[in-house]
């Protein structure tokens, strides 16, 4: 009886956790998620056909080069919105 | 869009901030990534680097919740704004959305890429001879790695998307998944692909829940069941 009890609890749960994504993609802009989608992919690309990362990060130990890589990904995807 | 929400409010000066905030959001990370926090005190060379591949994340979890912790502070109260506070939190049905990620993280163990990089244990072994019993210190390491998943999920879906949404909205969690994504550019592809998709979801779920705990289950099981995938992966392959 408990054990269905605590099964009837994680699917209440977890149909909650179903019903945020449903709500999210209903509201969902359409453009601003392709856009940062083919922003990313874009990136994604960069980095593992040309390695984006390790051009960025050539001074290691340096703040400035790990400031400007998160700050252009993060920037530009936000002001894209 | 900052404009327009900016305009809507009337405020100069809060255009200013959130501005101000959006660019401390990437410089933080940068502050936490960029940290030297190698300690030289102890006694012999063995001891002093496994310990200083165990303290790496923890130390750059304090550093971290410090700076958020204060600037949070400026947002509101801290424990709101970076998801800390949690009431009525049922963990059942993240547990559930772990186990759905078995059949996914056993079938990544069998790639080479996946191979090479995990399990990150390898970076402390051998362990110091003096390191009896071994469990323990393979332990060790495990709860430092763990603690790296604190502190991206406070930040990412605590500072960026909770923090940030009292002023964008659920439109706080797109950036935050690309930044995310962006942090994941060393590892291998499918993992990086993934984790674009893995921090929509978790912010999703964050944002609704104003909690981090649930994402913070989520991720850290994950971490760790990549790192049991790669051990027994590692061991098929000899």
């Amino acid at each position: 009886m408990a054990t269905f009890s605590s099964l009837r609890v994680t699917f209440v749960a977890m149909r909650t956790i179903i019903c945020y994504l449903r709500q999210y993609i209903r509201e969902l802009n359409t453009t601003r998620f392709l856009l940062c989608s083919i922003w990313i992919a874009i990136l994604v690309y960069l980095n593992y056909a040309h390695d984006l990362e390790g051009k960025i990060y050539m001074w290691e130990g340096l703040l400035m080069p790990a400031f400007t890589a998160p700050a252009i990904v993060y920037s530009l995807a936000f002001f894209r919105l | 869009m900052i404009i327009h929400l900016v305009n809507h409010r009337g405020k100069y000066s809060l255009k200013c901030w959130v501005v101000l905030l959006l660019f401390s959001a990437p410089l933080l990370f940068a502050v936490k990534v960029g940290l030297t926090t190698y300690l030289d005190i102890f006694a012999t060379r063995d001891w002093e680097l496994y310990w200083n591949k165990v303290l790496y994340w923890p130390l750059r979890l304090f550093v971290l919740l410090i700076m958020l912790w204060i600037l949070a502070g400026t947002m509101g109260r801290p424990g709101e704004v970076l998801g800390l506070k949690s009431s009525a939190f049922k963990w059942k049905p993240y547990f559930l959305m772990l186990l759905m990620m078995v059949p996914l993280i056993a079938a990544a163990s069998t790639q080479p890429d996946f191979l090479n990089t995990y399990p990150k244990l390898k970076q402390v072994i051998p362990l110091p001879e003096a390191a009896q019993p071994g469990w323990l210190y393979k332990l060790f390491f495990e709860l430092g790695y763990g603690s790296d998943f604190i502190s991206i999920e406070v930040f990412f879906r605590g500072f960026l998307v909770i923090g940030f949404s009292r002023w964008l909205g659920k439109d706080a969690i797109l950036p935050m998944a690309c930044f995310y994504c962006s942090i994941h550019f060393g590892k291998p592809l499918g993992e990086c692909i993934s984790s674009y998709f893995g921090g929509l979801l978790l912010g999703i779920v964050s944002y609704h829940s104003r909690n981090i705990y649930g994402g913070l289950v989520v991720h850290l099981g994950i971490a760790w069941l990549m790192e049991l995938g790669g051990y027994i992966g590692n061991s098929f392959k000899g």
